[in-house]
């Protein structure tokens, strides 16, 4: 099955796990360490659930949703924030909208899980994904 | 003395009388005095006394040769007689008489006329010598008289002239003699003189004129020709006679003179101070308009020649005439004194008096003169330059600092009250001392300090301060003197500048020395805290960031140790891994604590307070021990009245409540209770959380709310982080409250109370209480 998930993580080690996780709950998982290869795959068609951290070097995830926006790479998807804050910080201004939820680290397995079933299977009511 | 020589002497007298008179007037006008004028025709009068005189002896001349002559007839006609009675003709008869008559009458006849005779000769000798001697007299005197004289025909000749007359003109009297004008001098000047003599000859009298002439010398004088004419026997006039008068000095003194005056006069009415002269008998001689205007003296006391009156009056203008007065009297008393003093008129006008007197060379005193000058702006602009000199006294006196000021010549005018206590060195003993007395305290011995780099640069002077910072002309240094406070030591720093005129010439210095000792050690206390504080808030930046930082290592954990505990067989290695999984919580939660703390402690959070119900924040405090509660069947009460509403920080309180009722609910057994209440007091609401479980000892109750303090009951508990009083703590304390713990001991319960102050006035939260 083609992925619909993708992990965008500077962290080599949050990749690793969340790859070992998933792939042992049958979820199949794209990871991907920075904005711009993020971006790279949505142009080659990528569209699914995005797990996007915040904090990257070079591009943001705040940065790398404004590319998506702006290069029309956003329909189709939905985008859930990977966060170490407790609370939203400033640099989402104006973006927000664009962003459908929010996952404090560190997170536990189920509430990933949870989390990932649950929107795709409101993609797949919207008819963006397929079903399982 | 016969009548007829009686008679020749009357004139002679009168000659003699009237030209004496014309010797002293004429020597009075060559003395300069010019109001000497002689009767009219005096001079014609003289001359024709003269001519008269002379006519008179030729009459008795004439006279005596008619008695020769009769004579001589007689005896001619008696010599006939004779003769024909010589010769025979004895008919020959004198008339009636008989010889012997006719010899005695011829004989009386002869001594009668020849009696006659010599009398006659006798007198008219008499009268020749007199007339000699008058002649010789007059002469004598015209030539005596310094002013130049002459006299000539009514042809304009010459006809004689006195030696002042040929030192004047260069020539002698023979030269003159006979001479017209114009065989004397050149054209102009003789036209000049016979136009002038010409004029008197027709018409006849007095001639006088001023005019300049050059005299022989070649010096150009100023004179007054005086003319008449003298008439001839038939009354025709015979001529002139001028005297000449030189008023050239006389002019010149008049003209210094009348220049003098106009000089003083436009002195004295030019000048801006009253002036009064009087007199050695102090009768006003003269004043000025100035002192009439000063005075203000009536017009009509002027008009009438009395001084009693003005001076009266301007006595009575005096605010202290009884003084004036006084003062007056001693200077009439003392008339070589001289007087300047200050006189106040009864309108509040001030005068500078000035009085000296009038000497001459020789020290004879002629009066006095008074000048008065109107001073009354000066004295008020001295007042004020008084004033504020006394009032920049009083503020030098009364600055904190130490601070004394110098004149130009570095003299101590002021020191003031904190210098004295700095240096202990009076007033007395400095003020109006030069020589760097104030350098002493100091230095101990006398020494250019700051204030001398006002007036000169020395290098000498700058190298004894550690700095020196100059902004326009004042200076600023700093420096350290061992020798002060009893050896201890004092750092002084010194502000110098200069006092300025308002020509913006330097008239002085001020300095200003400020013990800096205290203000150094505050620094450098001040320096070291901030130096901790920096410190701290490094750390509580290290804390946030480890907060933060820790949770992404941690996520792999949270994400597979669940994974790895699904794939193991065995209780004892899924119990290992539970361990695992626990140890992660508990480094997350301690992460997170320790983060927030480190957030709330923070100055640079915004603290923005909003007035929520205190209840309702109880209630959503409750979400993290809700479980708990229910699996413990915990009694729990929110007493809180739902219409107190606070002035907090919400999202800090909700904090506050959940960490208060986490540990409440932690620390009661099954079937515990745990109850918030709050009242509002006059200053603050108060509210506490009480619970019935195991309470804490007096040791602990001082140490809860300590970092990482655990009480035995909790230090094995891997869910507390020691943390949780911590952060409640500083939320009350960003709140300005106060919290406190109390308990009655072990197993019996505790209560956490803290206070919430809604206004932010500065109620500091009280270390000792709050434990």
């Amino acid at each position: 099955m083609d992925a619909k998930v993708m992990l965008v993580d500077d962290e080599e080690m949050i990749r690793e796990a969340v790859e070992l996780f998933l792939e042992t709950e049958g979820v199949d998982i794209l990871t991907v360490a920075s904005g711009d290869e993020c971006l790279a795959r949505l142009e080659n068609g990528f569209r699914g659930v995005i797990l996007m951290d915040v904090m990257m070097p070079d591009m943001n995830g705040w940065d790398t949703i404004r590319k998506m926006v702006e290069r029309g790479l956003y329909d189709g998807n939905l985008i859930v924030m990977l966060t170490a804050m407790d609370s939203p910080d400033n640099e989402m201004d104006g973006i927000q909208e664009y962003v459908t939820d929010y996952l404090t680290k560190p997170f536990n397995p189920e509430q990933l899980l949870e989390t990932i079933q649950y929107y795709f299977s409101l993609l797949a009511a919207v008819g963006g994904v397929d079903g399982e | 003395m016969s009548q007829a020589e009686a008679e020749s002497r009357i004139p002679v007298d009168e000659l003699y009388s009237g030209l004496a008179d014309i010797k002293v007037m004429l020597t009075r006008l060559c003395k300069g005095d010019t109001t000497q004028r002689a009767v009219v025709n005096s001079e014609k009068n003289i001359v024709n006394e003269l001519k008269e005189l002379i006519n008179q002896l030729a009459d008795h001349v004439e006279e005596t040769s008619d008695y020769a002559h009769n004579l001589a007839i007689g005896l001619c006609e008696h010599y006939d007689t004779l003769n024909r009675i010589a010769v025979g003709d004895f008919s020959a008869r004198a008339a009636v008489d008989s010889e012997n008559e006719v010899v005695a009458k011829l004989g009386e006849l002869i001594n009668v006329e020849a009696d006659t005779l010599t009398a006659a000769i006798s007198r008219f000798k008499q009268a020749e010598e007199d007339n000699r001697t008058q002649l010789g007299f007059v002469h004598t005197l015209i030539d005596t008289i310094p002013s130049p004289i002459f006299y000539k025909d009514a042809s304009c000749r010459y006809l004689g002239c006195n030696k002042a007359f040929e030192a004047y003109v260069g020539f002698s009297q023979a030269e003159l003699v006979g001479k017209t004008p114009h065989e004397l001098w050149a054209n102009d000047l003789a036209d000049r003189y016979l136009q002038q003599d010409q004029s008197l000859i027709n018409n006849p009298g007095m001639q006088v004129y001023e005019t300049s002439v050059v005299y022989a010398d070649g010096t150009l004088r100023n004179v007054i020709f005086n003319k008449a004419t003298f008439n001839e026997k038939d009354g025709s006039v015979g001529g002139l006679v001028g005297v000449i008068l030189d008023i050239t000095e006389l002019k010149q003194a008049s003209d210094a003179l009348a220049f003098q005056n106009v000089l003083l006069s436009t002195q004295r009415e030019a000048s801006l101070d009253g002036l009064l002269v009087v007199d050695e008998h102090s009768k006003i001689i003269s004043y000025n308009r100035r002192f009439v205007e000063m005075m203000e003296i009536p017009s009509h006391l002027l008009e009438i020649d009395d001084d009693e009156p003005i001076l009266k009056y301007v006595t009575g203008r005096m605010a202290d005439p009884h003084g004036f007065l006084a003062k007056v009297r001693y200077l009439y008393k003392n008339p070589h004194e001289h007087s300047r003093d200050e006189i106040v008129l009864g309108d509040g006008t001030v005068l500078d008096r000035y009085t000296t007197p009038l000497l001459s060379d020789d020290g004879r005193c002629y009066g006095r003169l008074w000048s008065f000058r109107d001073i009354t702006e000066r004295k008020v602009a001295e007042d004020e330059v008084k004033d504020a000199y006394q009032r920049m006294h009083d503020i030098v006196e009364f600055l904190p600092d130490a601070t004394f000021v110098v004149d130009k010549e570095k003299r101590v005018i002021a020191w003031n009250r904190a210098i004295e206590k700095m240096t202990g060195l009076k007033k007395e003993d400095v003020l109006g001392r030069g020589d760097y007395i104030y350098a002493t305290p100091f230095y101990g011995k006398r020494r250019p300090i700051l204030i001398d780099l006002i007036f000169e640069d020395t290098d000498s002077v700058r190298q004894s301060y550690a700095f020196i910072d100059v902004m326009g002309r004042t200076l600023f240094a700093e420096t350290y003197i061992p020798s002060l406070l009893n050896g201890d030591g004092c750092y002084l720093s010194g502000t110098a500048a200069p006092l300025f005129d308002k020509h913006g010439a330097t008239v002085g210095a001020i300095e200003s020395i400020r013990d800096i000792t205290e203000y150094k050690r505050t620094v450098e206390a001040k320096s070291r805290v901030e130096e901790q504080l920096s410190h701290a808030r490094m750390m509580e930046s290290f804390m946030v960031r480890l907060g933060h930082d820790l949770k992404t290592p941690l996520t792999p954990l949270f994400i597979l140790l669940p994974l790895i505990k699904k794939q193991l067989a065995g209780p004892e290695l899924i119990k290992k891994v539970d361990m695992c999984i626990k140890s992660s919580l508990a480094i997350h939660n301690l992460a997170d604590k320790a983060r927030t703390l480190a957030m709330l402690s923070t100055t640079a959070m915004p603290l923005e307070r909003v007035g929520v119900s205190l209840a309702s924040i109880v209630e959503c405090s409750l979400a993290d021990s809700k479980e708990q509660i229910s699996q413990k069947n915990i009694d729990f009460r929110n007493s809180v009245d739902p219409l107190l509403v606070v002035r907090v920080v919400p999202d800090q309180m909700s904090v506050l409540f959940a960490n208060l009722i986490s540990n409440a609910v932690r620390f009661s057994g099954e079937h515990g209770s745990v109850a918030v209440s709050a009242e509002r007091h006059a200053t603050a609401v108060v509210v506490s959380v009480q619970d019935s479980g195991v309470g804490l000892s007096p040791d602990h109750l001082e140490h809860v709310f300590e970092e990482f303090y655990k009480a035995d009951e909790s230090r094995h508990d891997i869910n507390s982080s020691g943390l949780g009083l911590a952060i409640c703590k500083q939320i009350v304390q960003n709140h300005h409250g106060r919290i406190w713990a109390e308990s009655s001991g072990i197993g019996k319960g505790t209560i956490v109370t803290f206070t919430i102050n809604e206004h932010d006035t500065e109620c500091g939260y009280d270390a000792k209480e709050s434990k």
